[in-house]
């Protein structure tokens, strides 16, 4: 197959040059596996800071790139939409979702439904979970290929097969601990060649008044149309994104679940959501978007230097082609799409071992050690690479990656968002109602795609019916409204769960979940951090002792639970451990550790510590 | 065509149905105790939380004004955010050293 744009060496050595650096920086961060609670959620150590921005990678995924932009260069502004939706559900979800998960320490999503509910429910969640992200895994892969298919010259699966190599080598042998810090240099890639993009883009077109007086109103208008096109209208993409999507990616993408997970404390997890969502997203939408933006610029003021028959689903590629002018830095940019496909991946795929190895391995092989698990995990990591390369097959069957990616929003989002929803949020929602969310509402989504004019048409807003693509989007709110109502309806006709059954696991009783993490009851008393250093003593519990002092200063009791790190934030929590704190002794400035504690936080000899109360 | 139905109507759609969304989330995590006004930290939280709401309301609302050519409007609503960051910049910094 004939290169479609020339490339030189240059491009090769950045390209290989990226790649090497992404292995280079999953095998580093390889040594700090030593556990499966390593490998899956790093010990629970980092701050907000470093999991946000590893965030902004996972979230962006490289067909963000070419989705987006087409949609950009085609209605304008309003593609920023599906970034900016995401607020409405961040109280349920720093109050209610994050912090149930992370006190009730459970290991994947399914692991909740099994506490929840029962253990055939999980069977259900993981069924879905699995399919979910499986098929994220495939598009990723098949994106990645469609991208970089005109510019090689190669054909689409061989370099599906050579991404998934690469992407496979390094979350196999590095786990979470390499997911986020290769997603942390990825994340810093993506926004600074977004912007680069941009810059260079405007200075294309003339400058930033030229770019904006080229535009029509219409296209700069930050939301689409109420209801048409049928293709992209505003009230269809709120309920298939604003709502399904949002609450999808928040609550029930393991992936993203897991990256809160290994965040320090709740507290952080918080910060880290908050501020992606206030911060991160907005500007991560102009990354995606921007190429869309100034194609169309440039097609208005220099028409000349356009191609016209430039396909949408090209417009990413033949945009960062004009604009660059340099192919390093068209390399550059290349690698950051690189970059957004790497990084949903490797999330997805350290996701997909979580759920296998606990939802479905563990219950089967029981009273293994934890070595045994690692293993297996890297195993299941190598075959998730496997499958969902395979998996292209199939989805290369859609008429484009867009159609490919809606059909799962629509089809495998309701149910289990829905039966995470009032599993969380409603407590007599009982184990049959969520069978029949599950099941119900299958059946019901079923029928409602068969006859669309029947079923989806009252909630259509006056979407026009498109025989090909009828509702494409809308029924999403059709989909969750009977998955909802499946759910209800069995809920208030069957006998609602004990108190006691559900205790922690719902949004009513989150002070026992604190409870059942610490061991015992919170203590809520306000304390500042104290700087202190560390010497190791002589036993072997996970205790840590302080003086009664900085005890004091700490707002902490023996018993509690006390978050040491390395005093130097910009390690961003990889040198710290947890710990509970010991009878107090009187040597202000002091904390006597373990040597297993001392192992766990790899603390630098000359180096002192930050240790605060967690609970 | 700048009609209502592509100017107002999805944001008063979006603020309107998203907003009773946001509205009942925090019903229930002040009605379930979730979110605890009188801790310092969960305090800070609350005005967090109100104000991404008016943050994204204001830069839907910046945008639609400057894309229908109206920079005062657009203006005004730039120094009630710059006013509400500067809030919440205040808030954080008496609260910030405090773990609770």
């Amino acid at each position: 197959m004939e290169s479609a744009i020339q490339t030189s060496n240059y491009f090769w050595v950045i390209i290989f040059g990226y790649f090497a650096l992404v292995l280079g920086f999953g095998s580093f961060f390889a040594r700090y596996n030593k556990t499966t609670q390593d490998f899956f959620f790093s010990g629970r150590r980092f701050s907000w800071w470093l999991v946000t921005m590893s965030i902004v990678a996972t979230g962006v995924g490289s067909h963000s790139f070419l989705k987006y932009s087409a949609k950009a260069y085609e209605h304008g502004f309003s593609s920023t939409m599906t970034y900016m939706n995401d607020w409405f559900f961040m109280p349920l979800f720093l109050f209610g979702w994050l912090p149930i998960v992370y006190y009730t320490k459970i290991r994947s999503i399914p692991d909740y439904f099994e506490r929840r509910f029962n253990p055939g429910v999980r069977v259900l969640a993981t069924i879905a979970i699995l399919g979910y992200m499986i098929g994220y895994i495939a598009i990723g892969f098949l994106t990645m290929g469609k991208t970089l298919e005109p510019l090689l010259g190669l054909d689409l699966y061989t370099i599906i097969f050579i991404v998934a190599i690469i992407s496979g080598v390094y979350i196999t042998f590095g786990g979470q601990t390499a997911v986020i810090f290769t997603d942390l240099a990825q994340g810093f890639i993506l926004i600074f060649a977004g912007i680069l993009v941009f810059l260079l883009g405007l200075n294309y077109v003339g400058g930033l008044s030229v770019f904006w007086n080229a535009l029509s109103p219409e296209f700069k208008l930050p939301l689409a149309h109420f209801n048409d096109p049928a293709n992209f209208n505003f009230v269809g993409i709120f309920w298939q994104d604003g709502v399904a999507g949002s609450v999808g990616f928040l609550f029930m993408n393991q992936g993203l679940i897991m990256r809160f997970m290994a965040c320090k404390s709740v507290h952080e997890g918080r910060k880290a959501a908050a501020f992606n969502v206030l911060v991160l997203l907005p500007i991560s939408t102009v990354v995606v978007s921007n190429a869309g933006w100034i194609g169309k610029a440039i097609s208005i003021v220099t028409p000349e230097a356009w191609n016209a028959s430039t396909k949408l689903d090209h417009v990413f590629t033949q945009v960062a082609y004009l604009i660059t002018g340099s192919e390093v830095v068209f390399a550059f940019v290349i690698a950051a799409v690189a970059a957004a496909l790497m990084s949903t991946v490797d999330t997805l795929i350290n996701a997909v071992a979580a759920v296998v190895i606990n939802d479905v391995y563990r219950p089967l092989v029981k009273n293994k050690d934890d070595k045994h698990y690692l293993k297996i995990a890297m195993i299941v990591s190598a075959g998730a690479t496997v499958v969902g390369a395979v998996s292209t097959i199939f989805f290369n069957n859609f008429p484009t990656l867009y159609e490919a990616h809606g059909f799962f929003h629509s089809t495998m989002t309701p149910p289990l968002v829905v039966a995470i929803f009032l599993g969380i949020f409603w407590k007599r929602y009982s184990t049959p109602a969520a069978v029949a969310t599950f099941l119900g509402g299958a059946i019901l989504m079923w029928i409602g795609s068969k006859y669309p004019q029947i079923f989806i048409s009252p909630f259509d807003h006056g979407i026009e019916f498109n025989p090909d693509r009828p509702y494409s989007y809308i029924r999403a709110l059709y989909n969750t409204l009977v998955c909802a109502g499946s759910g209800v309806v069995v809920g208030l006709l069957t006998t609602p769960p004990s108190e006691k059954n559900t205790e922690g696991l719902t949004v009513w009783s989150l002070d026992k979940a604190r409870e059942f993490f610490k061991g015992s009851a919170p203590n809520d008393r306000p304390g500042k951090p104290v700087h202190v250093k560390w010497v190791v003593g002589d036993h072997e519990t996970d205790e840590a002792f302080f003086s009664i002092n900085d005890m004091d200063v700490m707002g902490a009791d023996e018993g509690d639970m006390v978050y040491l790190s390395d005093e130097r934030k910009w390690l961003g929590g990889l040198k710290s451990v947890h710990a509970v704190y010991g009878r107090p002794h009187t040597e202000d400035g002091v904390v006597y550790i373990s040597n297993t504690q001392l192992d766990s936080g790899r603390f630098d000899s000359d180096k002192r510590l930050s240790a605060e109360k967690e609970l | 065509m700048l009609d209502f139905s592509r100017t107002w109507l999805p944001y008063l759609y979006l603020y309107g149905a998203g907003g009773a969304i946001f509205i009942i989330g925090m019903i229930i995590i002040l009605r379930a105790r979730s979110l605890k006004k009188e801790r310092v930290r969960h305090n800070t939280w609350l005005h967090v939380l109100i104000f991404g709401f008016l943050y994204y309301m204001g830069i839907h609302g910046v945008f639609t004004f400057l894309a229908l050519g109206e920079f005062l409007f657009a203006s005004l609503i730039i120094l009630i955010i710059l006013g509400l960051i500067g809030n919440l910049y205040f808030i954080f910094n008496k609260n910030s050293k405090v773990v609770n």
